[in-house]
């Protein structure tokens, strides 16, 4: 049976219709990871695109099948980790996970997801890495790459963009030691399914899935080729498809040929603008990380 | 299940916006040419595609219009309807 017809059989723990720009990946991802988490499931989503479009709800209204819960920016990982200690203790198993965006993770709720890795708290946490504060306007992060354009990093005589480069969320998390770490992208469906349902099996701590999203409305590219720019994004070696599970590195997609990283960045509006040595930058650095990764990969795989 | 069971609210009824008033032409899948790879229900946002008696169909209520099911179909089965 493929992949499509099982997914097909399971429920979807998102209220129909949600507000999300036309071909919003992070809906996508939303859906997928709550329809693999299943009905057993809390989910808590701070303020972000995910906030925003509806699927927290307003007032009496709700915009999720299963309990939502809305937390702060910057204390998702703590709060979550509050109500999972409840339930440890009323003796229940309950999923407890967050969908966060890359502002809430990678910025303001670094402190709290840092600290709940580090006490071992048995959550699941799901970054949809969208580089930027998409739903506020599209201001930077610092998870937005080198020389993106974004309304805080404005392009301009002296200005090109943003000048420094996107940290590396997914390797912090591995070095906190969590027994599962993640990367996927919703181009390459089924690895990714495999991937949430590892996280959903996770008893011994903290579990981290880094969902690797574009953004139709801010990247600044037609709606339907949402799943292409993702899928050049992996080509290009740009979001390496890896995963850290008990202390071994593994690459689940390996790129022996890589797509020039221009095809990637001159395909959408974002990088425009950008000049050569910024293209050579992003490509050495781009070659950096994966020769980094690869070496990870060969050092703990025995 | 009660209600009290949960440590956090669940509401009491779900909020629907009707995203299907969005899309400017509904996206149709032809059942002839369609090869039943699955890759349109893998990638709709909006979950919008299902599977019925072995066949893919596109429910238009919920569907933005957004195209990424006729950008990524490898068979080029799905077209929009345009003309109505």
């Amino acid at each position: 049976m493929s992949v499509a017809e099982n997914i097909a059989k399971l429920d979807d723990m998102v209220g129909p219709g949600v507000t999300a720009c036309l071909g919003c990946n992070a809906e996508l991802s939303m859906r997928m990871a709550l329809k693999v988490f299943g009905s057993n499931t809390i989910v808590g989503i701070p303020p972000g695109c995910m906030g925003g479009v509806q699927s927290v709800g307003w007032a009496d209204k709700t915009g999720m099948k299963i309990p939502v819960f809305f937390p702060l920016l910057d204390n998702t990982a703590s709060m979550l980790a509050g109500i999972k200690k409840y339930y440890e203790r009323v003796g229940r198993d309950v999923n407890v996970v967050a969908f966060a965006g890359d502002g809430a993770t990678v910025d303001a709720g670094f402190q709290a997801l840092s600290g709940a890795a580090e006490r071992g708290d048995n959550i699941i946490y799901v970054c949809y890495d969208n580089e930027g504060y998409m739903n506020t306007g599209f201001q930077r992060s610092s998870s937005t790459a080198l020389g993106s354009w974004t309304s805080t990093t404005p392009v301009g005589s002296s200005t090109k963009g943003k000048v420094s480069h996107k940290k590396d969320m997914p390797m912090i998390m591995a070095m906190h030691d969590i027994p599962y770490m993640a990367t996927a992208s919703p181009a390459y469906m089924p690895d990714m399914i495999k991937k949430l349902e590892k996280a959903k099996n996770v008893k011994n701590g903290l579990a981290y899935v880094h969902i690797y999203n574009t953004c139709a409305t801010g990247w600044g590219y037609e709606s339907e080729r949402s799943i292409e720019i993702c899928r050049k994004g992996v080509q290009s070696r740009f979001t390496p498809i890896y995963e850290f599970e008990n202390g071994k590195f593994s690459l689940n997609i390996n790129i022996k040929k890589p797509i020039p990283i221009e095809d990637f960045l001159f395909s959408m509006k974002k990088y425009k603008h950008i000049s050569e040595d910024q293209v050579k930058d992003l490509q050495r650095y781009t070659d950096e990380k994966w020769e980094n990764l690869l070496m990870l990969c060969n050092a703990t795989d025995k | 299940m009660k209600k009290t069971d949960f440590i956090c609210a669940i509401g009491k009824e779900l909020n629907i916006i009707n995203t299907g008033d969005w899309k400017v032409y509904p996206p149709v899948i032809d059942q002839e040419k369609c090869k039943k790879c699955g890759l349109c229900l893998l990638y709709c946002p909006t979950n919008s595609v299902k599977h019925e008696d072995g066949k893919y169909i596109i429910h238009l209520e919920f569907c933005k219009g957004c195209g990424v099911c006729i950008h990524e179909c490898p068979a080029n089965s799905i077209e929009f309807k345009k003309g109505e």
